[in-house]
């Protein structure tokens, strides 16, 4: 199931902060790990992934360095900054009001599946 | 060998940045293109790669980035075990792709850039909105035509047409114009026409004079005449211009046919300086005439001169009213200093005649040339703006052109004020728009249409009219907000003050004729100027600056009147040290008083009117 473009818009940027904080990674591995540890919600195309991150570079949470990779090739790796852990942080409490609150009202069950579905 | 050992040294030295080439490196990084090649993938996915960063229109060290880092993606995908279709279509389209990345990539570039660029998208902003703003006026200024629906020189014309061929002036002044010989050059700068029997040149003068008879007799014909009648065109005369060729067949003498509809400020007015002309011949005529002890003659000449004045004011320009009055003021000084210096030369019946007809100068005559002052005025207005028909209308190319034409012959440099022509449409969305124009002329004309009835001594201290338009040519908003205003409004408070010395002198010629008959009656001058009333006077002559009747005296067995001028003061009939005709121009009574304390020679004493004493040049003065 692909997620509207306007909720994809907001926690596309969370997602990717998130899956950097445990560890720096290139941009082929992020595609792989949103659509994997999603299920394919959170999968999306690169036209959208690569400039994901050059915004979330551009606004300093994140930063790119060039290594050389195992198997010799050069490979551009993301850095979560101190500022992007801290806007983690702060991105990570407003979902979990959010998900409180659409709990609260009835759209998300206790289990997470959508309450009108359950 | 690699794709990069490949590549020429050329090649490389070209795509290498400056930071490299100071470190003595030719890197050839900036070669995006050939590091997708290096990157040794499908064409399909080179070609969709080098499209992406193409469009993403990108510094070239950007898209070099982008296309490593886009090459490694699809290098990690292939070796995931994925196929060529799959990533590429996971990718997306490259063309929304490559403006989004560049998009993106933008917004990580310098904080100084990002706002150099802002403020050349500002600047550009506003220059597009600059040009677009010029392109309408231009528009707007350059296709405006104006609708010229009267044509005032026909209207006139209509009633010259009127005038029965008989009753106009104008061919025979023509006919003098041709017979006038030109006065001698060496008469011309020295002395002419107040050339005095003791003066060396006298003897050429009157050898002058003697040609000169014909046309002195043409002149009193004409003068007779009751109306001028020369017609409102902007041609010369054919038989003036005729005259003009034959006299100096090198000089530039226009010859043109008439306009259908003239300009009226393009209208030639031939017979003003020709008049003055024969005013000073006359004037000569007249002081001749003296010394042969001939009175009829001077009477004639002086009368005759009264009649050009008229003529010379026939026409509804200030301009006119100016020479007419001009010629006025020649024959009162004429026959006041004839008077003078011959007390018993007229007979009475001759002076009680020059009288009656000095009297009879009518002082609202500029009221006239005022009307003919707003036909040039809205005539100019309907060959500039353009009409809606509502009143109001813009100014319009065509009409700038028009006006100039006119303004630059005269030498008037107000044609700068619209600027070059490629400025003119921005310098005309100043312009006032034709109905608030014409409301502001026609509010400073009324104001001074509405003094000229005021005689000086009712004048209030708010400013005249020709200090309002200096005030708008002195503000550089309004002066192109009312440029026409700036342009052709006359120079009405100096005509004003013309008018009121006209009338004071006209007032105390009258009264000074009155007190010789009264003389040569009682065998005295009277003892108050009350006693000329009524037998010699029908009422007393005022005084134009106080409102009170003229002051009279009788000075080393003389009668002199005299005004008290612009201090108020009464200073016993005497004139200022230093006489420069100050006390005779109106100013508010404090500062007249301000200007006598600081230049008492000059503003100190009275404006003596009678006698007016003849002082011809002898020619001494040059021996």
């Amino acid at each position: 199931m692909r997620i509207e473009r306007e909720l994809m818009r907001g926690a596309g940027p969370t997602a990717v902060l998130r899956l950097l904080a445990s560890g720096d990674m290139y941009g082929y591995e992020l595609v792989e790990a949103l659509a994997r540890q999603t299920d394919g919600v959170l999968a999306m195309g690169q036209s959208t992934l690569y400039p994901l991150l050059y915004n979330l570079e551009a606004k300093g949470l994140i930063e790119p360095t060039w290594h050389e990779a195992d198997n010799g090739r050069e490979r551009k790796y993301y850095h979560l900054t101190g500022k992007g852990r801290k806007k983690l942080k702060a991105d990570t409490e407003q979902w979990e009001r959010l998900a409180g609150a659409m709990t609260a009202i009835g759209v998300l069950s206790p289990r997470g599946a959508l309450g009108g579905a359950s | 060998m690699s794709t990069l050992e490949q590549t020429s040294f050329w090649r490389r030295a070209k795509h290498t940045p400056a930071r490299d080439w100071v470190r003595g490196r030719i890197t050839g990084r900036l070669d995006w293109r050939a590091a997708i090649t290096r990157a040794e993938l499908p064409d399909d996915i080179a070609a969709l790669i080098a499209k992406t960063v193409r469009r993403s229109r990108l510094w070239r060290l950007e898209k070099a980035d982008l296309a490593a880092e886009l090459c490694a993606h699809f290098t990690d995908g292939l070796e995931a075990g994925k196929d060529q279709e799959t990533l590429m279509k996971d990718f997306g389209d490259a063309n929304r792709a490559g403006r989004l990345i560049g998009r993106a990539k933008r917004r990580g570039r310098p904080a100084a850039y990002r706002g150099f660029v802002h403020v050349c998208q500002g600047l550009g902003m506003l220059l597009l909105a600059g040009v677009i703003t010029y392109g309408v006026l231009a528009w707007r200024f350059f296709t405006g035509e104006p609708d010229i629906a009267r044509n005032y020189a026909a209207e006139y014309n209509e009633t010259i047409e009127a005038i029965p061929e008989q009753d106009r002036a104008w061919p025979l002044y023509v006919e003098t114009y041709a017979m006038l010989d030109p006065v001698p050059d060496d008469l011309l700068q020295n002395s002419w026409p107040a050339t005095a029997p003791e003066n060396p040149l006298y003897p050429e003068a009157l050898a002058y004079l003697e040609r000169q008879q014909d046309v002195i007799a043409l002149t009193h014909r004409a003068a007779a005449l009751p109306h001028l009648g020369a017609p409102m065109t902007d041609a010369p005369d054919p038989r003036m211009a005729e005259v003009d060729r034959a006299r100096n067949p090198n000089a530039h003498a226009p010859v043109g046919t008439p306009s259908v509809n003239p300009m009226m400020i393009g209208v030639l007015l031939p017979e003003l300086g020709h008049m003055r002309s024969l005013a000073r011949l006359l004037t000569f005529d007249a002081h001749v005439a003296v010394n042969q002890d001939d009175a009829d003659r001077a009477f004639r000449d002086i009368d005759t001169m009264l009649g050009v004045a008229h003529h010379a004011g026939d026409r509804p320009t200030v301009i006119s009213w100016l020479v007419q009055t001009a010629i006025q003021h020649l024959a009162i000084n004429t026959a006041a200093q004839i008077i003078e210096a011959q007390p018993d030369l007229f007979t009475d019946e001759q002076l009680r005649a020059l009288a009656h007809r000095i009297a009879a100068i009518d002082e609202s005559a500029l009221r006239g040339a005022l009307q003919g002052e707003r036909w040039m005025f809205e005539d100019a207005v309907q060959r500039v703006f353009t009409d809606d028909g509502d009143g109001g209308g813009h100014l319009t190319a065509e009409g700038v052109r028009q006006l100039m034409s006119f303004t630059s012959l005269a030498g008037n440099s107000e044609d700068m004020i619209v600027g070059p022509m490629p400025l003119a449409p921005i310098t005309a969305m100043l312009v006032a728009d034709r109905a608030d124009l014409t409301a502001k002329y026609d509010e400073m004309m009324s104001k001074q249409e509405a003094r000229v009835d005021l005689p000086m001594w009712e004048y209030d201290d708010t400013p005249g009219v020709s200090q309002e338009v200096e005030l708008l040519a002195a503000s550089p908003i309004d002066r192109v907000r009312y440029f026409p205003i700036v342009m052709l409004m006359p120079a009405l408070d100096s005509a004003l003050q013309t008018g009121q010395q006209a009338c004071q002198r006209r007032d105390a010629a009258t009264a000074g004729i009155a007190l010789e008959l009264y003389r040569r009656d009682q065998g005295r001058y009277p003892d108050a100027l009350s006693d000329l009333v009524p037998e010699y006077l029908p009422a007393l002559p005022l005084d134009r600056f106080t409102g009170r009747p003229l002051r009279y005296g009788v000075r080393e067995g003389s009668a002199r009147l005299w005004s008290v001028g612009a201090d108020r003061n009464d200073d016993g009939g005497r004139p200022p040290a230093d006489d420069r005709g100050d006390q005779q121009r109106w100013r508010p009574s404090r500062q007249a008083r301000q200007d006598e304390s600081q230049n008492a020679d000059r503003v100190d004493g009275d404006w003596v009117l009678w006698p007016i004493v003849y002082q011809p040049i002898t020619g001494e003065e040059d021996h």
